[in-house]
């Protein structure tokens, strides 16, 4: 797995071992079809028409960062900068276009509001079956469950369809779902900002106690005083490409002043 | 222009074995969800298929006077419509099941085969409980099974192969092209009436026969009714041509879902 000349390699030891995440010019490319041909006889007008008008669009381009075990990164950027796709690629549910991508370690993702949660089910019924696709075991669920449901307040709530919760209810159990178990990385998408101030404080406490156990944690956040107080380092994404990269309050100060101007 | 390939490595990947219990948890949300709300609950598994056998039994014994040789048309009915509701309803779920839960593979990393192979798994129930159903059926009509009723157990496999190689095909193609779904609802309207549920074997011509049997779940439908009724173990000639159909549907299902499965977060 030694990729020669990528990394510098300190003397003695696993030259990579305290990297968790290297990614090496990512890109991604997704094909705009402004109307994309689901079915055959649009498929065929296509051919007729000389292929469908695809524009090649670059969500991503020659991104590369690592990330230190146990540091937290941060990722802001505006709206369609690239920041969730870069998120879906590190958590691996979308494959990237070009470059090289490592990540050493087990994932706990928190990607968007009640990822996965089916509306007509409890908060419970909803938690093991998020167990099961977090790969948290039986006996660890049943043993954090309880926790898990205080550390949401949703102890009057977790009988309840979902689909009755409001977004802080969701939040607060996804994010106590997705941090009931130790995983070597954590990816945070956009999420911290919708539960009350109480929650939020909450939330970084166990962020942080999290970061000194050695866990690596990314975090894209418009919440930009999250991403200043939490994180060590940060990238700014500008239209797929960095645009800075750099110790978090330098990168976060820079996005907002030009973001103000 | 000319892309270096990608080079991506996660070092804790898992295999589609040790999620496992994702895959039965997600079978067990597929049935609750199919019966929430609804008074008979899983009754209706039991329910819908002896409706649908009185309908067929009334119609083509007193009305139509179909003569029934072997078996009680009703047995003989129910005999082969528990397969078919089996493979028919198995792939409709797995198609759908991709296409219907992309807000689980944009948000978690998983094999995403689970989803289709959960919804096969949930309708394994119906037949399970079909399959006492039609026990129940035999001693109410007084046909008792043959001794060599246990030649009908390998035949579950090759009706499950068939099931999984053309749930994960269809599943894969749907999120490309929804034409398939409609393609999959008029082969199952024909394919009722080409696989022998409502006649036996027996009474289809000779000379294509061979070409019925091509068919996994005719072969198996046949098969079985011989190993139950009949008291014969099917003969291979019988059976060999619809199990190497279903060999060859699973690898093309396989294949095509593996291919195409790194697409799906990017085309739905």
């Amino acid at each position: 797995m030694n990729a020669p000349g990528v990394l510098s390699s300190p003397p003695g030891g696993d030259p990579e071992a305290d990297v968790a995440i290297a990614a090496h010019h990512l890109g991604k490319r997704f094909s705009l079809r402004h109307e994309r041909p689901t079915t055959l006889s649009q498929e065929l007008l296509g051919v007729f028409r000389g292929g469908p008008a695809t524009e090649p669009f670059w969500a991503l381009d020659d991104v590369s960062f690592s990330v230190i075990r146990g540091r937290a990164l941060g990722i802001v950027g505006r709206n369609g900068s690239g920041k969730s796709s870069l998120l879906k690629i590190l958590a691996g549910t979308l494959a990237p276009t070009t470059g090289t991508l490592v990540v050493r370690g087990t994932i706990s993702t928190m990607l968007q509001l009640g990822a996965g949660f089916h509306p007509e089910f409890t908060g419970r019924n909803n938690v093991h079956l998020s167990a099961a696709l977090l790969d948290i075991p039986e006996a660890t669920l049943r043993r954090e469950f309880d926790g898990m449901v205080a550390f949401a307040e949703l102890e009057r709530f977790i009988d309840v369809p979902v689909k009755y919760y409001s977004a802080g209810m969701l939040a607060r159990l996804g994010f106590a779902l997705s941090t009931a178990v130790r995983e070597d990385i954590l990816l945070i998408d956009e999420v911290l900002g919708v539960g009350d101030l109480a929650f939020q404080r909450k939330c970084e406490a166990r962020m942080r106690a999290l970061l000194t156990s050695g866990v690596t944690v990314v975090i894209v956040s418009h919440d930009v005083e999250a991403v200043r107080s939490l994180c060590d380092e940060a990238i700014w994404l500008d239209r797929g490409r960095i645009r800075a990269a750099g110790p978090a309050e330098v990168v976060v100060d820079a996005y907002c002043a030009a973001s103000a101007g | 222009m000319s892309v270096p390939a990608p080079v991506v490595i996660f070092t804790h990947r898992k295999t589609l074995w040790q999620y496992r219990r994702l895959l039965l948890a997600l079978a067990g949300r597929d049935i609750r969800a199919r019966y929430r709300q609804s008074f008979l609950g899983v009754y209706w598994s039991v329910l819908n298929p002896l409706l649908q056998t009185a309908v067929y039994a009334v119609v083509l014994t007193k009305v139509l006077h179909v003569p029934s040789e072997t078996v009680p048309f009703a047995v003989l009915y129910f005999s082969g419509v528990m397969y078919w509701n089996f493979f028919t309803t198995a792939v409709t779920g797995a198609m759908g099941s991709v296409t219907t839960q992309v807000n689980l593979l944009e948000k978690h990393r998983f094999p995403i085969a689970v989803l289709p192979l959960a919804s096969i798994v949930a309708r394994s129930l119906d037949f399970a409980i079909s399959a006492v159903v039609l026990v129940v059926l035999c001693s109410w009509y007084g046909v008792a099974l043959a001794p060599t009723a246990w030649a009908a157990l390998p035949l579950l496999v090759v009706a499950g192969a068939a099931a999984v190689g053309a749930g994960l095909l269809t599943a894969g193609l749907h999120t490309l092209y929804r034409d398939v779904g409609h393609l999959v609802n008029l082969s199952f309207t024909l394919g009722f009436f080409l696989t022998p549920i409502i006649y036996d074997v027996v009474a289809f011509p000779p000379r294509y026969r061979f070409w019925l049997l091509l068919n996994p779940v005719a072969a198996t439908i046949h098969g079985t009714r011989l190993a139950l009724f009949a008291g014969t173990v099917p003969p291979l000639e019988d059976v060999l041509p619809g199990t190497l159909v279903a060999i060859a549907v699973l690898v093309i299902g396989v294949a095509s879902f593996r291919r195409l499965q790194a697409t799906f977060t990017e085309v739905l």
